[in-house]
């Protein structure tokens, strides 16, 4: 298979200044005989936010996995700032302060709110700090602070998707990812899922975002790629992936609006 | 009166070293979701190799340096079950991990009688001349408390290990979903090991606790395995106060049996090892989380 790109607008509008903060050259992926990613390249710079789009099976969710370090790819490199991290565990991944919130969410859920929160700093050692920062994300996130004892499985499906975040939060992570985050949630939820990244953004988190939603991730991203196949088979700005309608309607359905 | 009061006494005795032995499995339990049956084989290779070093004709080494060795061998066994067993966690819903732990066992019990006679031994006490608390009568021996006492501070360890500490959060989580967990940054191999060294240690020490109560023999592996996981079970085995609950529960049970059987028939009462599986029968139909569990969800 050949990577050809069928559509690409602009390029990073850093690339050739400044270094990426992430880069993912070349990867591929196989699940046995499967080959889930083929040559894979995408880059992020500090501050910026990157989403993925693509159809079911296009290799979205598998990006973020290789870069996170949950598997691994077969060739090509993934690379922060200027330090290979392919070959790492997950566990040192999360050192490098990047965090991965993954599809699903994947709470704790036979431990409390509270716990969740602590497993999240679980690489940290600074005592005040970490409770600083529990208070922190349930400012950030009222409903985590009135249920802090309960159990997270008997969290919503919201509450359980802003655990999750706030559970990656606790690392102190400059760039996180996230799998699918409204994957499963009312519109109401998805609308204060979508304000919250929004603010972190604001705050100066570097994020890379897989999303089923097209139109959230537009509306959020400041550039997009679009997987199929597990090629990326377009890349450019979000207002220049909007307009390209051959793109919306090969790979998004009729989600630009 | 007294024989109430014996009852409770052997009971609660036999009932922490149960305790113990029950904890040793939750601890693996919790992190895996596996059981190692080899668990009481370690202890019973921990209770021989300190009586061998303690007690033999060319030097005695002091009980406690003793004890530490056997400790350390303890440790190694369960590593060593870990290694064996590492292969099969990493996919849920294999059944390896039975293999590896039951062929664990038995190789340490084939290989025991090469080592040590199959026959009961007396088994070194801190307390060598044990005349009993004062103002108790002969009611509680003194290597009685020191096994009670000695027991309960393991347990509350345990239990602080489970509620309060990175290691117990991380423990459980590696349990529930281990790529969830390393997201965080726990290494789940690292967890599973702590699991297994501090399992192998709580259960060598148990050993140490009830050998001098007993007799220490190469099949009390066998009967303390069986009892830890039946208390285990009882009390709910994902959780450290169920399994001490449970233990406790065991051993008054085992030891007012034979007492309430003698009311019914004399001959009754010298066989009370089926009234102990029936009530753990019962308890897995009733309630088969335990009966101080939770019900384990399962994942997704």
């Amino acid at each position: 298979m050949s990577t050809e790109i069928q559509f690409v607008g602009s390029r990073p509008p850093q690339e050739g200044i400044t270094p990426p903060l992430l880069s993912v050259n070349d990867i591929s992926v196989f699940f046995g005989p499967v080959q889930v990613l083929d040559g894979v390249n995408l880059a992020v710079w500090p501050g910026e936010r990157v989403c993925i789009l693509g159809s079911n099976g296009s290799g979205k969710s598998t990006t973020l996995k290789a870069i996170a370090g949950l598997v691994k790819p077969k060739s090509g490199t993934v690379s922060l700032g200027t330090e290979r991290i392919d070959t790492l565990d997950p566990s040192q991944v999360v050192r490098r302060h990047l965090s991965l919130v993954p599809q699903g969410r994947r709470v704790f859920y036979d431990q409390t709110v509270e716990a969740n929160l602590l497993l999240g700093a679980h690489t940290r050692k600074d005592k005040g700090g970490i409770k600083a920062d529990i208070e922190g994300v349930c400012q950030r996130f009222p409903r985590l602070g009135e249920r802090r004892k309960q159990l997270a499985g008997s969290l919503s499906g919201g509450e359980q998707q802003m655990l999750s975040i706030g559970r990656s939060l606790m690392a102190r992570p400059n760039f996180m990812m996230l799998d699918e985050p409204s994957l499963g949630l009312s519109p109401v939820a998805i609308q204060d899922l979508f304000r919250g990244l929004a603010q972190l953004s604001a705050e100066g988190m570097t994020m890379l975002v897989v999303e089923q939603l097209a139109s959230h991730a537009l509306n959020l991203a400041d550039r997009g790629y679009v997987l199929d196949q597990g090629r990326v088979v377009a890349m450019g700005t979000v207002e220049e992936l909007r307009s390209s309608g051959a793109v919306m309607e090969a790979y998004l359905g009729k989600a630009s609006g | 009166m007294k024989t109430f009061l014996q009852v409770i006494a052997i009971g609660l005795s036999q009932g922490a070293v149960y305790a113990l032995v029950a904890l040793g499995i939750t601890l693996i339990f919790r992190t895996t979701r596996i059981l190692n049956f080899a668990q009481g084989q370690i202890l019973m290779v921990a209770v021989f190799v300190s009586l061998t070093l303690n007690q033999n004709a060319l030097k005695s080494i002091p009980l406690p340096i003793a004890w530490l060795i056997g400790i350390g061998v303890a440790v190694g066994l369960g590593v060593l079950i870990e290694l064996g067993v590492r292969p099969t966690l990493k996919h849920s819903g294999s059944l390896g991990w039975i293999l590896a732990t039951v062929g664990m066992a038995t190789i340490i019990q084939f290989i025991a009688p090469y080592f040590w006679p199959a026959d009961d031994r007396l088994y070194p006490s801190p307390f060598p001349n044990d005349r009993g608390i004062p103002g108790l009568g002969s009611l509680f021996s003194q290597r009685q408390i020191f096994t009670i006492v000695a027991a309960f501070l393991l347990m509350l360890g345990v239990d602080w290990l489970y509620n309060k500490t990175k290691l117990g959060r991380a423990m459980k989580a590696v349990a529930i979903d281990r790529d969830a967990a390393a997201l965080m940054g726990i290494s789940a191999k690292a967890t599973v090991r702590w699991a297994f060294i501090l399992s192998a240690a709580l259960t060598a020490i148990a050993g140490f606790l009830v050998a001098p109560l007993t007799f220490a023999n190469i099949a009390m592996g066998f009967d303390l395995g069986v009892k830890g996981f039946v208390a285990a079970v009882l009390g709910g085995i994902d959780s450290a106060r169920g399994a001490i609950a449970g233990g406790i529960m065991l051993g008054i049970f085992e030891a007012a049996l034979p007492q309430v059987l003698d009311l019914v028939s004399p001959n009754l009462a010298k066989y009370p090892l089926p009234f102990v599986f029936a009530l753990f029968i019962l308890v897995l139909v009733f309630r088969p989380q335990g009966i101080f569990g939770t019900a384990i969800r399962e994942a997704r």
